[in-house]
């Protein structure tokens, strides 16, 4: 298991965001940190988060990931994991 | 949340509507706001983040830059040719024909195309194009910036829409059309995904520039955006569809993860291997190999891995080999596609081959149009057109790419007939023309569905129904076809429309909640897979990209003309194509060969 934490803010609850910690199976291949936050989004369909291209050409995804910005969708869970 | 109606919500009224801002979009906008109409571009994403800034390889035009007798009649004849002779002559005529001035107008907002030595716009050579109607050789015709074409051209209309003037509703996202007592268009309800916010968009002409809708394939080229909203739209509104049963398998997607590796690699130079390192196309296609069109190159793949010559563990994919060409073409001309094959293939192109497979990648059918941009509605004469309605892009269907495109001649389709769409709409709208108003009832009714999933206390999960219908589609309606598959296809498709009905939205906040607008793509995304299934299961006949083993046969006598999906009935109606270009004969229908 590994776990991940989100940043979350729902302007209509919360009065401040905060950080919420979701666990996950260690996938078998290497993903994409983008792969990883649909899977999440699938389980709880309130994350929500930016991306289109899925390929590292139109800049939706930027995230700051471990406290480095990338784009999620061409992140490897394994650089940052 | 409560039920949203016509009192509830605001209204934001606009001359013209643009829902859409690729490439398509952005063309269309930029005429508009250049004459000084009223224009909103409504874009689910920032509009550089459309699918258009992926497209690589370039746009085919005969400039003449890289062949100084290059002739746009040569152009015409490959697209007539690769369309399997169901383009419509007159509509890519205009688009052959027009091109060169859209492509330079491109050059002059600043577009950086790659150069050649002397300065000329850079041009390589693509699948399907010959020189001197077929009988000269292959043609060198793909205008290019680099492997970014796209990219550069979505940011330079962006970039010039900016200067003009034009309004734009970023992240916006339009539910559904408004249609008035008289059957007009009087614009769409969208909402605001960043604040929940709903509202009717109104004008006097609404163009739908929505784009493709790969995603209705587990395995597709198509940016995660690519739902079909525009067809979407227009389908619940009773509008129809044309030749829903032509979707391209682009040969050379990267194996497993999907994302494109263009087809300018194999101009270039690169081709397709088997296992025993043969390359296969020289059998299939003696003259052009591996640029023939499309829809060859990718039936020749699957039948190289169906005869268990496919590369890997499981034989299941095939290889492209780039490494002859040396580093230094690779890095100054295909920059993009070794980043690419580094990230998603684990390979590096410069000493190995890329693991490539035939996958979904563009939709040649769409909402019917003229040249216009005006779109058709069922009628006895089928020709009759919607008021206030207009489509452009790949979400359209003027004909011009028929039952096969080839490459590079998306990109022109978007500008020309963005740019042909916005002259008509500018000129009709300023001689008095124009749709009446809804009615409340009306745009209560376009609200209906929102409000429907927005009260969803129970149902079916988003996520899952939505791999469930991209099953369907890849098992029974890919490159080779079959009656009896399909049927089992149809009717797992009947079953899954249950699910789409009765779809559970989790999250019902207000701000970013893209639960919603996933639920709502899904829905789309079915409307466009249900018009796919009819579609090909009644075309009784092998053309371009639809190929059946129960009929292997091009059937000119019965099928020489557009399908035509009445969403209302879900049958499928027959639509004449044109064969009458003004500036030449038409070219009469061939056995296709390369
Ligand atoms: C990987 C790849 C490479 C390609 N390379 C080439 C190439 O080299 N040459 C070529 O000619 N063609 C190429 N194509 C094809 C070509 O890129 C596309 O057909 C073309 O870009 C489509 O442009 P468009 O304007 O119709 O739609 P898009 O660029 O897809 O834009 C659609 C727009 O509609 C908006 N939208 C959609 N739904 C909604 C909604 N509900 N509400 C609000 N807004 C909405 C989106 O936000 C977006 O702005 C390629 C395609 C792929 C997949
Ligand atoms: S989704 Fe486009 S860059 Fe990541």
């Amino acid at each position: 298991m590994i776990s991940i934490n989100i940043y979350r803010y729902n302007p209509e609850k919360d009065q401040f965001p905060y950080m919420q910690t979701y666990k996950f199976e260690q996938p078998k291949r290497d993903i994409m940190v983008l792969e990883l936050l649909n899977q999440l989004k699938e389980k709880d369909p309130t994350i929500s988060y930016r991306r289109s291209c899925r390929e590292g050409v139109c800049g939706s995804d930027g995230m700051n990931i471990n406290g480095k910005n990338g784009l999620a969708c061409i992140t490897p869970l394994s650089s940052v994991h | 949340m409560s039920t949203l109606n016509s009192s509830n919500i605001k209204t934001l009224e606009f001359d013209v509507l643009v829902i859409g801002g690729g490439g398509s979009g952005m063309r269309t906008s930029l005429e508009l706001a250049k004459s000084g109409l009223k224009t909103a571009v409504v874009s689910k994403v920032f509009p550089t983040r459309s699918h258009t800034v992926s497209a690589q390889g370039g746009i085919t035009c005969a400039i003449a830059s890289a062949d100084p007798q290059d002739d746009w009649r040569w152009h015409m004849y490959d697209t007539v040719k690769g369309s399997d002779y169901i383009g419509d002559q007159d509509a890519i005529e205009y688009m052959c024909s027009e091109g060169p001035k859209a492509v330079f107008e491109l050059e002059h907002m600043g577009l950086p195309f790659s150069r050649t030595e002397n300065g000329r716009i850079y041009q390589r050579p693509f699948g399907g194009q010959s020189k001197d109607f077929g009988k000269g050789g292959q043609a060198s015709r793909t205008c290019a910036a680099a492997d970014r074409t796209g990219h550069a051209l979505l940011h330079t209309l962006y970039q010039n829409n900016v200067k003009e003037g034009s309004n734009f509703l970023n992240e916006w996202f339009a539910v559904d059309l408004v249609l008035n007592k008289l059957k007009e268009v009087t614009g769409v309800v969208a909402f605001s995904i960043e604040s929940g916010e709903v509202a009717y968009l109104k004008a006097q002409a609404t163009v739908l520039a929505t784009g493709g809708a790969g995603r209705i394939y587990s395995s597709t080229t198509n940016a995660l955006i690519n739902t079909g909203d525009g067809l979407g739209m227009a389908l619940r509104a009773g509008i129809p569809a044309q030749d829903m049963e032509m979707w391209q398998f682009h040969p050379t997607g990267i194996y497993g993860a999907g994302s494109l590796v263009t087809e300018g690699c194999r101009g270039e130079g690169g081709y397709l291997i088997n296992k025993d390192g043969e390359r296969f196309m020289e059998r299939y296609a003696p003259n052009a190999k591996d640029l023939a069109g499309r829809d060859v190159v990718a039936r020749s793949m699957v039948l190289e891995i169906l005869e268990g010559r496919g590369c890997g563990e499981n034989k299941d994919h095939v290889f492209l080999k780039l490494d002859h060409l040396g580093a230094d073409v690779l890095n100054a001309k295909l920059p993009g596609i070794c980043e690419l094959s580094k990230t998603f293939a684990a390979v590096d192109p410069v000493y190995e081959p890329i693991p490539v497979v035939p996958t979904c990648h563009y939709m040649m059918g769409g909402t019917p149009t003229n040249i216009h941009g005006q779109a058709f509605k069922i009628s006895s004469s089928n020709n009759d057109y919607i008021p206030g309605l207009f489509s452009v892009g790949e979400a359209a269907c003027v004909s011009v790419h028929g039952a096969n495109r080839l490459g590079g001649n998306s990109l022109l389709d978007l500008v020309v007939f963005g740019r042909a769409a916005g002259l008509h709409i500018n000129e009709a709208l300023k001689s008095g023309g124009g749709v009446a108003d809804a009615d409340k009832d009306d745009i209560d009714g376009a609200l209906h569905s929102l409000n429907k999933l927005n009260e969803s206390t129970s149902g079916y999960e988003v996520s899952s129904v939505k791999r469930e219908l991209q099953e369907v589609m890849q098992n029974y309606f890919g490159v080779f076809r079959r009656g009896d598959y399909m049927e089992k296809g149809v009717s797992a498709l009947a079953d899954i429309r249950e699910k789409i009905d009765n779809l559970h939205l989790q999250d019902k906040s207000a701000a970013f909640n893209t639960n919603r607008v996933e639920a709502i793509e899904l829905q789309n995304l079915f409307e466009v897979a249900e018009a796919t299934a009819i579609s090909s299961l009644q075309r009784t006949e092998s053309r371009g990209a639809h190929a059946r083993e129960d009929y292997p046969d091009r059937d000119d006598e019965n099928w020489l003309c557009h399908s035509l999906y009445d969403p209302t009935s879900k049958s499928l109606g027959k639509r004449k194509v044109n064969f009458e270009p003004k500036q030449v004969d038409a070219f009469p229908p061939k056995i296709r060969t390369y």
